[in-house]
């Protein structure tokens, strides 16, 4: 019954992964963000998108919908210094969840890789200001971003187990994705 | 809205509360501390800061100094209007000991939202207009404070 992706499905789903982690970063940047005491603290719901792909697509794939997410956000309205801050923290939070989901096995859930995909988000992200500002004094607000982070990364947690579980499609590629890996282990 | 109230809430997150393993609360454990680490290093490195060194505002454009002014003992208040070629600007006022920015032309606001400082380390930042404004100490302990918390 299990039949695996065929190279059009996977490039549509590709496709429609990074649509959506587009349009989920543009409707997120047009909420006004109501605490001052952490400026640029944001809810991270792309990372909803990236945690999805790393669950259901392969190392180079789920990477396409995370490379293709940035290019096209900074086309959409971004400078060239955005680019950088979101770059290095996409690149953190992907290379860290990735690790940590693969490392961990079963051991770590959902909503340990996204919470660390918050976390690592933010400290790229303020690594990068603090490069591009060659002042280290911004690192200063990563304790209480890292509070929201974790908060954050629940709930986008208990999202993405929600439609893994809830959505058959999600739920095959999950399948596909996880018996592909135990093969490659054995 | 029979979901907000606590206990249906409770029953409701149960299941997902229960996923979270001891790994995951080792990773978050981790990172937080991890997140505090800047916070501490700083400290430590202000700690060295003599009482009497004089408090100086940077305010950099793109990493050259535009003007330095000087907090201590500052009374009254000045403003100072940055412009740049594009007809950017951020009004920044000085009052007393303090410095922030009362006006911005960008979209974030930031730098308006986070109000005066006044303490060395703090920081206000434009990213729009790549301006930004640091307190800092002038003593020779400048220079070592940058290569405790450099960490290349």
């Amino acid at each position: 019954m299990l039949q695996s992706m065929t190279k059009n499905q996977k490039i549509v789903y590709i496709a429609l992964l990074a649509a959506q982690a587009v349009v989920i970063g543009l409707v997120e940047r047009a909420i006004p963000f109501p605490f001052t005491f952490a400026p640029g603290a944001k809810l991270g719901l792309a990372n909803l998108v990236t945690l999805l792909a790393i669950y259901t697509l392969p190392f180079k794939d789920s990477f396409m919908v995370v490379a293709i997410r940035l290019i096209l956000n900074t086309l959409l309205g971004g400078t060239l210094s955005t680019f950088m801050i979101g770059f290095s923290g996409a690149l953190f939070s992907y290379f860290g969840m990735f690790l940590i989901k693969n490392l961990g096995g079963s051991k770590v859930s959902t909503i340990g890789v996204s919470t660390a995909g918050g976390i690592l988000h933010n400290i790229g992200q303020l690594v990068a200001v603090s490069l591009l500002y060659h002042s280290w004094s911004f690192m200063v607000y990563l304790p209480i971003i890292s509070f929201i982070g974790v908060f954050s990364g629940f709930a986008i947690g208990i999202c993405a187990t929600f439609l893994m579980e809830r959505i058959q499609l999600l739920r095959q590629f999950k399948m596909e994705q996880m018996t592909k890996q135990k093969e490659l282990k054995s | 809205m029979s979901f907000l109230r606590p206990r249906r809430l409770y029953f409701m997150l149960k299941p997902y509360l229960k996923m979270i393993s001891k790994w995951d609360m080792i990773i978050m454990v981790f990172l937080i501390f991890i997140s505090f680490l800047p916070l501490v290093i700083f400290t430590i490195s202000q700690k060295d800061v003599p009482k009497d060194a004089e408090v100086y505002a940077l305010i950099t454009v793109d990493n050259q100094e535009y003007k330095k002014i000087t907090l201590s003992n500052h009374q009254g208040t000045d403003t100072i209007r940055y412009e740049n070629e594009d007809g950017d600007y951020n009004i920044i006022e000085i009052k007393d000991e303090t410095i922030r920015v009362i006006e911005a032309s960008c979209r974030d606001q930031v730098d308006v939202l986070k109000g005066a400082i006044s303490k060395p380390g703090e920081t206000l930042l434009c990213l729009p207009h790549k301006l930004a404004i640091e307190i800092k100490t002038e003593q020779p302990e400048d220079t070592e404070e940058d290569e405790i918390i450099r960490p290349s």
